[in-house]
């Protein structure tokens, strides 16, 4: 009899709890909270409970398939190895690096993230990589390192309690941050003021002082409208902002045009309601911003971030305790994945690979000549595709068929490359279009690092050995990297990784494994003595002076017309993560909810003669689904909510990808759709 | 943690190591259930070298009798030794009750709570059968009385609205379930369609709360460990407390003393309506 606990980190959401893996005989049996965990604090949330469930499913890829016809069929790791690199080699030769494009995982460690980082800069010659921080972040990303210099959480999760106001916008925290949201209602205890802005009639909204429900793709307006009451009213913080910004006249100016009365047209708030607002958050001692993809996933997602900048440094409500801006990472690993350069445009830690300095460092630790120019992003790596100029694309524990917008669209692009590389856990809709799938490991059966939501760098560790002839991400991009002849990817073990990257990268210079084996650390880090960072910008920000960037409100690229009379917004559900690959496979989980559903406010199901749990029929100008209607007060008259978990009833079939210019991330929360009654089959 | 604090502490960590010492030299277990220190981490293990029970840790409380009830269920006759506080051998006695696990391939190290643990749980008993490391305090009420009785002194509509608000937290994770080493029914109605509608949170009020606290009113014991497992703040030790109270009154019944006694909600109906022996309905 053997029985053993590992400590590791949830493989769901951003919130990064610790958890300990449960085996007994050498076979996962359970999961188990940590009681000293400083997220975690002996509970999860069903997501987490439920991490083990999908490790040893059946359905794991136990061996590596190749394309053979029309069918994928089993081959040993030494011949899909070898016609991998032979492949990656010829496109190479024939169309240029640039021809090749690479995703990487919000899902894999950061030395899984930072090799195959490496692996395409260093071996492939080309800057195309990029991850589904696109999708969901990628405005906090340039927003917040516009205004501040940095694109991370300010703050923490433990800090938010010691907030006396919560603004909570865009963030259906209690569903898709369980932790997150015990933090509120630890706060809430204590007296913290929680003002929720949110479309949709959130969970938390029940236990909120103020909720507001602002139109779809309003955000800029509001926020404007708060800072133009709170300018005139003098409820600012001068020293702040005299002291430690810069261009608040052109702020001031710009905000001036958003009176109470203009704000209440454009967003359907009550100009009383909206001072109530401005008072709570401008005159709290600390006021915290939490916000997700309801901010970022619009053609104005920067537009938005910048706006909660804007607002924090004028209110003075950032670099100090209890307040700041906090975005929640969706993915457990999104915050290391940027971190670690899977980014078309950074090396790791943010160095940009526009900066000759930067490059000449990692060209002097690397051996060799890296490409000068930024490369292209997840949805222009899929256009290019479609377009025939990527030939190749290289994925990496991905499912760009089902998460990202216009699946049509993806599938065209897909069916065009000469070769399609899969690294998963399990087949999914992108491995099913694949020349090669490559089995991995889970995150049960590897050590690593992931980086959290609030910047704090933790282990995983094995617990399992590998299912089937599974092996790490790390190690198959190392052996490809060998086969086409680099000497610089001979890792004995993920902890030689991590030294090299906190070689190249100051945020982490100070972390090491065995100090994470005492708990965990906050970047930035940057010597060995360094306890680490809570919160961010205390004396200065990072790039010296906060900068107001004023921002005008612009319509969503899609509003509802006579054809397309509805708003469709999607999202994430409680009891499912993203395309639904593990979580589906998790008994627990699936028997929670076995299939998606459309939400639809009672009056329009009235209007529509739908009843509950009929099945409906949602078109938008890009594609249809079908599925179950759901009728509740959460969405508000003309709006309807869907899922993207489901693959039978993919929201993404539907969703728009036109797209933020500067950050590129695609308007997910909003298009124009119309609903039928679907007729019965038959 | 104060200095003569941290002494007892040690020293009741070597009371423990001792007796788990001599268990495995015997050869009378396979091996010794506990918690165990890794740097700043503290984990569930199962020890079977002695050289390895330098690692024992008791700073920490894990509820580990369900993993005692896995553990022997996989492994055929061998024994096991558990380190296990007063709560955590009245879990072991109720699980013998159900017959979940055989008592009598269990060594229990036993292991008294100070003053100060027992205060932090509400304790009334804070030590086990068998003592073999630290004093007990003897049988104490540490129960929250202020805030129970402002529990009861609610009128009905207060305390609907009360504990709907309360339970309308609720994230439907489990926590409260799956820490408990009692509420381990094989078929568990919350995940039943028909009691329990699926898929949304928060779960229905009050059929998931209500239905999971009647399944315990004949089990629970009161170690606290579903309160300290709920990310959501819901007090459900004080919910537990008063259902306990209420077996005391109406059947001079509690959870966890004996093997041999046996639930006064035990009874096939056909002998009519249960007995109330003691109280007033």
């Amino acid at each position: 009899m053997n029985y053993d606990t590992f400590l590791s980190v949830c493989p769901y959401c951003g919130c990064g709890c610790g958890l300990y893996l449960e085996v007994v005989d050498g076979h996962l049996v359970g999961t188990m909270p940590s009681g000293t965990h400083p997220i975690s604090q002996g509970s999860l949330c069903i997501k987490g409970w439920s991490a083990h469930e999908f490790v040893e499913s059946d359905a794991r890829l136990t061996k590596p398939l190749w394309k053979r016809g029309a069918n994928l069929e089993p081959t040993d790791w030494e011949t899909a190895l070898y016609f991998v690199a032979e492949k990656l080699r010829s496109v190479q030769e024939r169309y240029g690096p640039d021809a090749i494009g690479f995703l990487s995982s919000a899902k894999c460690t950061n030395e899984e993230n930072y090799v195959l980082m490496k692996f395409a800069r260093a071996v492939i010659g080309t800057n195309n990589i990029d991850h589904c921080a696109r999708l969901c972040h990628a405005p906090t990303v340039v927003g917040l390192a516009e205004a501040f210099g940095s694109g991370a959480m300010t703050n923490s999760i433990p800090d938010l309690e010691q907030a006396s106001c919560i603004l909570i916008t865009g963030s259906n925290t209690s569903e898709n941050h369980p932790m997150v949201a015990s933090r509120i209602l630890e706060a809430r205890e204590k007296g913290s003021y929680i003002l929720i802005v949110d479309p949709r009639r959130i969970h938390l909204a029940y236990y909120a002082d103020l909720y507001v429900q602002p139109k779809l793709g309003s955000d800029v307006a509001w926020i404007n409208g708060l800072m133009n009451i709170i300018i005139e009213k003098g409820w600012f913080d001068r020293e702040f902002v005299r002291n430690r910004t810069e261009n608040f006249q052109a702020l001031k100016e710009k905000v001036a045009d958003y009176t109470p009365e203009r704000v209440a047209e454009l967003t359907g708030i009550e100009p009383g309601l909206l001072g109530v607002m401005a008072r709570a958050y401008a005159l709290a001692p600390s006021s915290a911003i939490i916000y997700t993809l309801g901010i970022t996933e619009h053609v104005t997602g920067t537009d938005n971030v910048l706006s909660l900048a804007n607002l924090a440094m004028l209110c003075g409500q950032v670099g100090k305790p209890g307040s700041g801006i906090n975005p929640l990472r969706g993915q457990n690993n999104v915050q290391g994945a940027c971190d670690m350069g899977s980014l078309p445009d950074f090396y790791t830690g943010y160095q940009k690979v526009a900066d000759p300095e930067s490059r000449a460092k990692f060209e002097e630790a690397w051996g060799v000549a890296l490409p000068t120019r930024p490369g292209l992003t997840v949805v222009e790596m899929i256009d290019e595709a479609a377009r025939g100029r990527i030939k190749a694309l290289y994925v990496m524990g991905e499912n760009p068929m089902l998460s990202d917008p216009d699946i049509n669209h993806v599938k065209q692009a897909m069916s065009n490359l000469e070769l399609l590389v899969v690294q998963d856990i399990f087949m999914n809709e992108t491995a099913d279009m694949a020349t090669v799938v490559f089995p991995a490991q889970s995150f049960a059966e590897r050590d690593g690092t992931i980086t959290s939501t609030d910047r704090r760098v933790q282990r995983i560790r094995k617990a399992i050995e590998p299912i089937g002839m599974a092996k790490t991400d790390w190690q198959i991009i190392s052996e490809l990297a060998g086969l086409l002849g680099s000497k610089g990817f001979r890792y004995p073990h993920s902890k030689e990784i991590f030294s090299e990257i906190t070689r190249l990268t100051p945020s982490y210079a100070g972390i090491e494994y065995s100090r994470l084996d005492r708990g965990t650390i906050q970047w930035p880090c940057p010597s060995k003595d360094h306890p680490g960072t809570e919160y961010l910008h205390k004396e200065s920000f990072t790039r010296g002076k906060g900068k107001f960037t004023p921002v005008d409100w612009k319509p969503p690229n899609e509003s509802p017309d006579e054809e397309y009379p509805m708003f469709l917004t999607t999202g994430r559900v409680h009891f499912h993560y993203h395309t639904g690959t593990m979580t589906r496979r998790s008994p627990t989980l699936n028997r929670e909810m076995a299939s998606g559903a459309v939400d639809i406010n009672p009056e329009d199901a009235d209007t529509l003669g739908i009843k509950e749990k009929d099945m409906v029929k949602v078109t938008s100008r890009r594609g249809e689904v079908k599925i179950r209607a759901r009728i509740t007060n959460s969405v508000p008259p003309g709006v309807v909510f869907i899922p993207f978990n489901f693959k039978e009833s993919a929201a993404n079939a539907l969703t728009n990808p036109a797209r933020d210019p500067i950050a590129k991330i695609p308007e997910f929360k909003v298009c124009a759709v119309k609903l039928e009654k679907a007729q019965p089959r038959g | 943690m104060s200095e003569r604090e941290s002494e007892l502490q040690e020293r009741r960590e070597e009371q423990v190591r001792q007796r788990a010492a001599e268990l495995l030299k015997s050869g009378n277990v396979g091996g010794i259930l506990a918690l165990r220190r890794i740097q700043d981490h503290v984990v569930p293990c199962l020890f079977s070298e002695i050289d390895d029970l330098a690692s024992l840790d008791i700073s920490t409380r894990y509820a580990v009798a369900g993993v005692a009830e896995r553990l022997l269920r996989m492994a055929g006759e061998d024994r096991l030794g558990i380190v296990a506080r007063g709560c955590g051998e009245r879990h072991l006695i109720e699980l013998a009750k159900k017959k979940s696990i055989d008592i009598t391939r269990i060594e229990i190290i036993g292991l008294a709570c100070t003053e100060s643990e027992a205060r932090e749980c509400h304790c009334v008993k804070p030590y086990p059968g068998r003592v073999d490391a630290g004093e007990s305090i003897g049988d104490v009420d540490f129960a929250d009385h202020e805030a129970l009785a402002s529990l009861l002194e609610m009128n009905i509509s207060e305390r609907r609205r009360f504990w709907t608000e309360i339970f309308n937290r609720c994230i439907k994770c489990f926590g409260c379930r799956n820490s408990c080493p009692l509420c381990n029914c094989d078929d568990c109605r919350l995940e039943e369609a028909r009691w329990v509608r699926v898929g949304e949170i928060p779960p229905e009020y009050p059929s998931f709360h209500l239905i999971r606290a009647v399944h315990l009113a004949d089990k629970c014991i009161g170690c606290t460990v579903c309160e300290r497992a709920c990310p959501m703040g819901i007090p459900l030790s004080k919910l537990h407390q008063l259902i306990r109270q209420d077996m005391k009154r109406l059947f001079g019944y509690e959870a966890g003393l004996s093997v041999d006694e046996k639930s006064p909600l035990l009874t096939d109906l056909d002998k009519g309506p249960l007995e109330v022996t003691t109280g007033e309905l």
